[in-house]
């Protein structure tokens, strides 16, 4: 009996440690000093953090009515993005800025709940606080939109919220950008747009099996993580080749150094950072470039031309 | 007799899928090629818009006719039988939404003709390869894959 008392107590203390370690956490709003938006500054947030891609109605003409609902497919399950829009009721109208804040650094919804970090909070998390707040401002002149998306479409136990707190403590550090002194003012604002709002990191680098970035391999490309297909490697590796204007010219307007067009995810992607100044492409470019050759994941040889023989068999 | 027939037809028909394996292959290499010279048309389309090179009229055409040539095969160039093999960047969605395909296709040709029609200058070619360059991008972004 003693030693079934002895594994209750430790089980239950695992079971405190656990809740206690998982607690989602918050901003408040006394950490957040008087200020006054700079929506100009808001409306670069908003385009080099591709909020279109995933929370543009699909298939709407008009991109910034931000009503959620593209499904996005993932080997953990089908997210679905949800309406911040500024309407009060369905959207984001009605979030305090401490509310913003939080789930933009501490991926937590007003409610207190964990987001997904399918919302790339990581990467979010190093955004200066005022860059965060401009956001805010810039996101409630966009036109509000009524209704709310389903629910996401996940699998036991991948659905249980709480356990996102020990990925958290595994994948969300809480600390804020860090520049490199030795390197330009150009170089520190690209890392910073490139790693914080810009979040390339997300969809440019293998993800482990519990979906963490492989950080080693940061930005040498793997698996498209929303379905078919691969993304890239843009260290030294994969674009060595092009040059700085090469890579601006893909910001712009979305060429390859070889007439091709970049595809999938990356035109949305491309939509927005057609909108930035042609300085924060170059600074963006000039961090990419100096990304040293990293080795990433090998893509699967592609299907081998059909033989006759299973073509037939096919048929 | 009959099964001399038989086996005469079955021989036939073997014949007739083998060769249309090979012209399906073939297709892939088709687009491929087509696509990789609309590409080389776009970087010298790009390259006098930047003013790298001085804007020619001839040229100019020139591009325009090696669209006009892609966007005229494209809707014969991706039958059933092509969706596998010579590391095709189709995507499964061109055969699943068919008529959206058909329908990017169609303004891609229209874009083309306007740019035909319109070109007499910088300004207008520089304004007519914007829209093509967007066709290219909303094609791409619906169906095509990269495989590496």
């Amino acid at each position: 009996m003693r030693r079934l008392d002895f594994t209750l107590l430790v089980v239950g203390l695992i079971v405190v440690a656990v809740w206690f370690c998982t607690i989602p956490a918050t901003v408040p709003a006394s950490a957040l000093p008087p200020y006054g938006p700079n929506l100009l500054n808001g409306r670069t947030m908003f385009y080099v953090g591709g909020c279109i891609s995933c929370h543009a109605i699909p298939n709407d003409e008009e991109r910034t009515r931000l009503g959620g609902g593209r499904p996005l497919t993932t080997e953990f399950g089908t997210f679905y993005p949800p309406n911040i829009s500024p309407d009060p009721r369905d959207g984001i109208g009605a979030w305090s800025e401490a509310d913003f804040v939080t789930a933009m650094w501490k991926g937590t919804s007003p409610e207190g709940r964990h987001y997904f970090p399918v919302f790339p909070y990581t990467s979010y998390q190093r955004m200066a606080l005022n860059d965060v707040r401009d956001l805010f401002a810039y996101l409630k002149t966009l036109p509000p939109v009524g209704g709310r998306v389903r629910g996401h479409d996940l699998p036991f136990p991948i659905r249980i919220r709480r356990l996102i707190g020990l990925w958290k403590l595994l994948f969300l550090d809480g600390k804020p950008f860090e520049g490199d002194p030795a390197q330009s003012a150009e170089w520190n604002r690209g890392s910073y747009l490139a790693n914080g709002p810009g979040h390339c990191a997300e969809c440019h680098s293998p993800r482990n099996i519990i979906g963490g970035i492989v950080a080693r391999q940061r930005f040498a490309g793997g698996p498209n993580p929303e379905g078919e297909g691969w993304v890239p490697n843009i260290t030294a590796e994969g674009i060595g080749n092009w040059s700085q204007q090469d890579v601006e010219q893909v910001l712009a307007s979305g060429e390859l150094p070889d007439g091709d067009t970049v595809g999938s995810s990356m035109v949305a992607v491309v939509r927005g950072t057609s909108q930035l100044s042609a300085g924060d492409r170059a600074a963006i470019a000039s961090y990419i470039k100096s990304l040293s050759a990293v080795q990433g994941p090998r893509p699967p040889q592609d299907k081998q031309v059909i033989s006759k023989r299973s073509y037939l068999v096919a048929e | 007799m009959g099964h001399k027939l038989l086996i005469a037809i079955l021989l036939s028909m073997l014949g007739v899928s083998v060769a249309d394996a090979q012209t399906c292959q073939d297709v892939i290499t088709t687009r491929q090629s087509l696509m990789k010279k609309s590409g080389a048309a776009g970087v010298t389309a790009t390259a006098m818009i930047k003013g790298e090179i001085p804007f020619d009229l001839t040229k100019a055409r020139a591009i325009f006719a090696t669209f006009a040539e892609d966007v005229g095969k494209m809707p014969n160039l991706f039958p059933d039988c092509s969706k596998h093999g010579k590391n095709t960047t189709a995507a499964p969605t061109i055969w699943q939404y068919p008529a959206e395909f058909k329908e990017l296709i169609a303004k891609f040709a229209a874009d083309v003709k306007a740019g035909q029609d319109n070109t007499k200058d910088l300004d207008t070619f520089k304004a007519s390869i914007q829209d093509l360059s967007h066709d290219c991008l909303s094609c791409h972004e619906r169906f095509r894959v990269r495989r590496r």
